[in-house]
């Protein structure tokens, strides 16, 4: 590299309020890229890490969502007869049935919709949920409710044991608050199945969970249940593989982030496309000498990308270190609860993104003062 | 007898603006020895940095040979014309052309980062250039800390670092007072007697053409003295 680093750095400092514009531009799009990536991923990991690799639920093979689909209460009482499920300490088969329903609310004084999540559950279901800790409170009786701990997500207020949450036909004190480290779970609301099965109507059951004695019997289970003549409408699907599925959703998201990032980046490429060129223009007579000198266009070429990288790298940086501010920020998106993480792999991806920027913003400016003609040059004022 | 540094044969330039034939240069012939300080005068549009351009190879001719130093300078190959430029050719402007935000030092030293010197030996060959040209306690000042004649007193450092057989100045007094204009031809002859330094110098000043000790006059693309 013939022509000094120093020539491109006080280049950039001699034209200060340009060069921090661009930075601060291509840092906008940086922090946006980083945020919708993290996002994206933290939706993910949320999503399959609600799970256990020893779980699988069953649901009703008419609809991929347990949401939608009913199955009988009966179906139950074969399902834990059948071989492989675990027993808790008093010999009970760990299967738990439960409600799962989604309702929207009207909460505070400007009325604010608000969807719930809400599982209907045995005292089973703390079973074969082990990840589930109660981090304030205890379980919940009958006529109380226990939350996760993004559920204040939705409503913008945090909760305290106590509390009360008007949802179904009556208010709902809550007696605790849990974490589960991170999965979906987190942004629901758990209560007493019967109790659900009042509050809403319902008489069915909307899924069976069933913690196995072994992950490696999820598959003849699966295939047991699936197969049994008196199961005829359940489908039985490992849990892993079941939120997986739904992990399609934060896709979504990232296609979004990707389209967002790459429009705002076009935009960041033009904008410093602009500049290089403006930049070239106030310097063609230095140009022109370096090439009288004996500087070759490549030395021309390969200064000016690499000025052009060190304003993107700059923005990239300052982008990479404002994203960090939505770091732990919770957020409630397509029902599931989560809150993002800014890991250093996304943030170096953003630094990466931030290059791309600095390389085509410089390169077609570059080339062009690169094939300048000399005299051309050097007659410019 | 000195033998012949350039030699220009039979050269013509033509420019062509809006699809019409601009002829700059005529039919010029030439020999400048080794050593010579030749100064070229003409009236505005003459073709004087025209001329100059070809010989140092920043353009290229019509028609007509140019042989430096027994290389014919229009058969040198893109690639390799920079560093042919770097090693033989110096540039003196009239708008001296540093880089504002180098220093002194960095601006007479931006042609030997184009060569295989050490860090030190660059060092030692800027030190030495502007040693002669009586700016050794400039070195780290900025183009704009310096006045008009100081400036180009570095563009001339700059134009004899890389001790190059040709230096070629541009109307060097065009933008200096006269009492700078005076030191700058001054040392400009100094390059000339003490180092040997060929000197082809395009000057409009007639004060100026009285340091070259043999003057070549172009009016309208062609040589009238020679």
């Amino acid at each position: 590299m013939a022509i000094p680093l120093k020539y491109n750095i006080r280049s950039l400092l001699n034209r200060r309020v340009s060069t921090v514009l661009i930075i601060l531009g291509i840092a906008l799009v940086v922090m946006i890229f980083i945020s919708m990536m993290a996002m994206a991923q933290s939706m993910r990991q949320a999503i399959v890490q609600t799970g256990c690799e020893d779980n699988v639920i069953i649901k009703n093979k008419s609809t991929s969502s347990v949401e939608f689909g009913l199955l009988p209460e009966e179906v139950h009482n074969i399902i834990k007869y059948l071989p492989g499920i675990k027993k808790n300490n008093q010999g009970i088969p760990l299967v738990s049935p439960e409600l799962y329903n989604r309702k929207f609310i009207k909460f505070g004084e400007e009325e604010k919709v608000i969807w719930l999540r809400i599982r209907g559950i045995t005292p089973l279901a703390y079973e074969a949920y082990p990840q589930l800790k109660i981090i304030a409170g205890r379980k919940p009786k009958r006529g109380e409710v226990i939350i996760g701990k993004e559920l204040p997500v939705k409503f913008g207020k945090e909760f305290i044991v106590g509390d009360k949450i008007q949802f179904g036909r009556q208010e709902h004190v809550i007696a605790g608050i849990f974490e589960s480290g991170g999965s979906t779970y987190e942004g629901e609301i758990w209560m007493d199945k019967e109790d659900m099965k009042l509050d809403f109507d319902m008489k069915d059951i909307s899924l069976v969970t069933v913690k196995l004695e072994s992950p490696l019997l999820k598959d003849s289970f699966i295939k047991e249940v699936n197969q049994n003549p008196r199961l005829p409408m359940a489908d039985a699907i490992g849990e892993i593989e079941y939120y997986s599925t739904l992990a399609g959703t934060s896709i979504f998201v990232l296609v979004m982030g990707i389209i967002i990032a790459v429009l705002m980046s076009l935009g960041a490429i033009f904008g410093g496309m602009n500049i290089m060129y403006m930049t070239i223009a106030a310097r063609t007579r230095e140009i022109g000498t370096l090439r009288a000198l004996g500087y070759k266009p490549f030395h021309i070429l390969t200064s000016l990308i690499i000025e052009s990288l060190i304003i993107a790298l700059c923005g990239g940086i300052i982008g990479s270190i404002l994203s960090i501010g939505v770091n732990g920020y919770s957020l409630d998106l397509f029902e599931i609860a989560f809150s993002i993480k800014v890991t250093p792999a996304v943030m170096i991806s953003g630094c990466i993104v931030s290059l791309f920027i600095g390389f085509f913003g410089g390169l077609l400016p570059g080339l062009s003062s690169a094939r300048m003609s000399i005299v051309e040059a050097l007659r410019h004022v | 007898m000195a033998e012949s540094l350039v030699k220009i044969k039979n050269l013509y330039k033509s420019f062509y603006r809006d699809s019409i034939e601009i002829k700059v240069l005529e039919d010029i012939t030439l020999e400048v020895k080794s050593g010579e300080f030749v100064g070229l005068m003409g009236p505005s549009g003459s073709g004087k940095t025209t001329l100059l351009n070809l010989i140092s190879a920043i353009d290229t001719p019509t028609a007509g040979n140019i042989v430096v130093e027994g290389v014919e300078v229009t058969t040198i190959k893109e690639k390799h014309l920079g560093n042919w430029r770097n090693r033989n050719i110096g540039f003196i402007f009239q708008l001296y052309n540093l880089i504002p935000v180098l220093t002194a030092y960095e601006n007479v030293e931006l042609p030997l980062l184009l060569t295989n010197l050490s860090s030190r030996e660059r060092k030692e060959h800027v030190e030495t250039a502007l040693r002669i040209v009586g700016l050794e306690d400039r070195i780290d000042h900025y183009p704009r800390q310096l006045s008009g004649g100081q400036e180009q007193r570095v563009a001339i450092a700059r134009a004899f670092v890389t001790d190059p057989k040709i230096i070629l100045a541009d109307e060097p007094t065009g933008d200096l007072d006269s009492q700078s204009a005076k030191e700058i031809l001054n040392l400009m002859k100094t390059l000339n007697e003490k180092f040997n330094k060929t000197l082809i110098m395009v000057t409009h000043d007639p004060e100026a053409e009285n340091y070259a000790e043999r003057r070549l006059r172009l009016q309208k693309g062609k040589l009238i003295d020679g």
